[in-house]
């Protein structure tokens, strides 16, 4: 489980919606143009084609819910129960190691809302604003009195994207883009809530915050081949740098997806995608998440060491063009194999939904 | 490595990096089209499956586009199978495009639809020509060239073209 993991997926999600939404359906893409009959030609006037271009506007907008539930536990790539996880207390007899915990979280849902702008410069510049707003929801089991079960819940604007498209290169038969970006830390890492660690509300682990804290550049290629079958290559990351005011920072995240996009109609278009994540673990620690004694981590998600992994993720989806200028998206995905730095609670599935307006 | 891997793939993809105009793309879709409308004296009934071989002047951003076309065209599926050469490089040609006048390479085209992508440019044996009509694109078929030719045209193609009995003045 990692917040840092699924902003990632969420970041690239929307940058490859954005750029391929646009471009799958542009009107002088090769295959339109193949599937036209002589009627269709005839029909055309050069200036409907001059004006599919000229009608490109030079501003793009998308909005996107993105949804992500954790559930289960992984310790590397084997599964173990929210029990194991779970310590049974002092007078159970079960000794207590760094691998089970008082408190533990068995389900985490994670949804985004995500506002992008995008301003095409000309043909080759793109530039990107994207603003999320995240709504997270925990629910605990415990062996503390009175918070035998409890759930936590944050919500706010998460960290703002600001990023720069460049077309790398452009044929009739492919495209390469590269874009590069600045998190901004507009997300708060200073979230709290009433946890069994002490009365009253106190500082929440690092899934729960909104933000990471720290300059973070986004950076993601992304080729698109436009010819007899349309497939999309992605290669994302997200480099953190320094330490938040909190004394951490979240773990790097790097991202290779290959997209499938089946060609059965210019309206509907359903694709299928997979993709390798590797994120790794939080490098320092937020010491205000500790309790004293030989085991310092009250919950799994407390401890730094035990975010970040990799994950194999299969998505299916289908893109609707609504009408020249709309497309509404939507994505099912659910990983296929995950080796976390365990315990840690395994992703169980993603859903997104995409309204967007391309250039 | 990885990037390094994805990157050199990535630009030896798109390594012939192309713009080709709107009227060129209209003209490339066109020229598919029409194929499926004309009938060439050399290729008999019974034989169907003789390719049929396409010549392009060297025009790289056209050349690629009217690949991809061809590559991806599946409806109507072209009966004949499609072979796009280059016309310098090309030993025979069934239909033969040209987007501007001709120097030495008029010996391959005889028997061959010759198209011309404007009036403005020259070639004697043109066949179809395209021209700009209230802002459509639009082609005129050449019917003396036709005759002799041998090449039989659809009425269906006929049609929709401006009928002219020899080629106009540029």
């Amino acid at each position: 489980m990692s917040l840092g993991k699924f902003r990632l997926g969420l970041w690239a999600l929307t940058a490859l919606g954005l750029i391929y939404s646009g471009s799958s359906f542009a009107q002088s893409t090769p295959s339109e143009f193949a599937e036209m009959s002589l009627t269709d030609l005839f029909a055309m006037s050069i200036n409907d084609v001059e004006k599919s271009a000229a009608q490109h506007s030079r501003w793009s907008v998308a909005l996107q819910r993105s949804s992500v539930e954790f559930k289960g536990y992984l310790d590397g790539d084997d599964r173990i129960s929210d029990t194991d996880v779970l310590w049974a207390g002092p007078a159970s007899g079960q000794p207590r190691t760094d691998k089970n915990f008082p408190v533990v979280p068995d389900k985490i849902v994670q949804t985004a809302y995500l506002l992008s702008v995008g301003y095409a410069f000309n043909d080759k510049w793109r530039a990107y604003v994207t603003v999320p707003y995240l709504e997270q929801a925990t629910d605990h089991i415990s062996i503390v009195p009175n918070y035998n079960t409890f759930k936590l819940k944050t919500s706010g604007v998460g960290d703002t994207v600001v990023s720069t498209s460049y077309r790398l290169a452009d044929s009739a038969l492919s495209d390469l883009w590269l874009t590069v970006g600045l998190s901004i830390p507009t997300g708060s890492i200073d979230e709290e809530g009433d946890t069994p660690r002490a009365p009253g509300d106190q500082q929440l682990p690092y899934t729960m915050q909104l933000g990471s804290g720290t300059y973070d550049v986004p950076i993601e290629l992304n080729y698109h081949a436009k010819g007899q079958h349309d497939i999309s290559l992605a290669l994302a990351a997200t480099i953190r740098s320094g330490t938040n005011s909190r004394g951490y920072r979240l773990g790097n995240n790097y991202l290779l997806a290959g997209r499938y996009k089946f060609n059965f109609s210019n309206i509907l278009k359903p694709y299928i995608s997979i993709g390798v994540r590797y994120s790794d673990s939080i490098h320092g620690a937020d010491t205000a998440l500790l309790v004293p004694g030989a085991y310092p981590y009250p919950a799994p998600i407390t401890n730094p060491d035990l975010y970040g992994g990799t994950k194999i993720g299969a998505q299916a989806g289908i893109i609707w063009r609504m009408s020249d200028r709309y497309r509404l998206a939507a994505e099912i995905g659910k990983p296929i194999y995950q080796n976390l730095n365990g315990p840690q609670t395994k992703e169980d599935w993603r859903s997104s939904i995409l309204l967007s307006r391309p250039f | 490595m990885l990037l390094i891997l994805v990157l050199s793939i990535a630009f030896s993809a798109t390594s012939a990096d192309s713009t080709i105009s709107k009227l060129d793309k209209l003209k490339a879709a066109y020229l598919l089209n029409f194929i499926p409308f004309i009938e060439w004296p050399n290729t008999p009934e019974d034989k169907p499956l003789t390719p049929l071989y396409i010549c392009l002047q060297d025009s790289a951003p056209f050349d690629q586009f009217f690949r991809t076309l061809v590559n991806i065209k599946s409806e109507p599926k072209p009966k004949r199978e499609l072979y796009v050469a280059r016309l310098s490089d090309a030993t025979h040609c069934d239909l033969t495009y040209f987007h501007r006048s001709p120097s030495g390479e008029n010996s391959l085209v005889e028997g061959s639809v010759v198209v011309l992508s404007s009036a403005q440019v020259s070639q004697k044996d043109a066949t179809i020509i395209f021209y700009l009509d209230n802002e459509k694109l639009r082609f005129e078929i050449v019917m003396s060239n036709i005759k002799r030719s041998g090449i039989t045209i659809s009425s269906e193609l006929l049609k929709i073209a401006k009928i002219t009995q020899r080629i106009p003045e540029a």
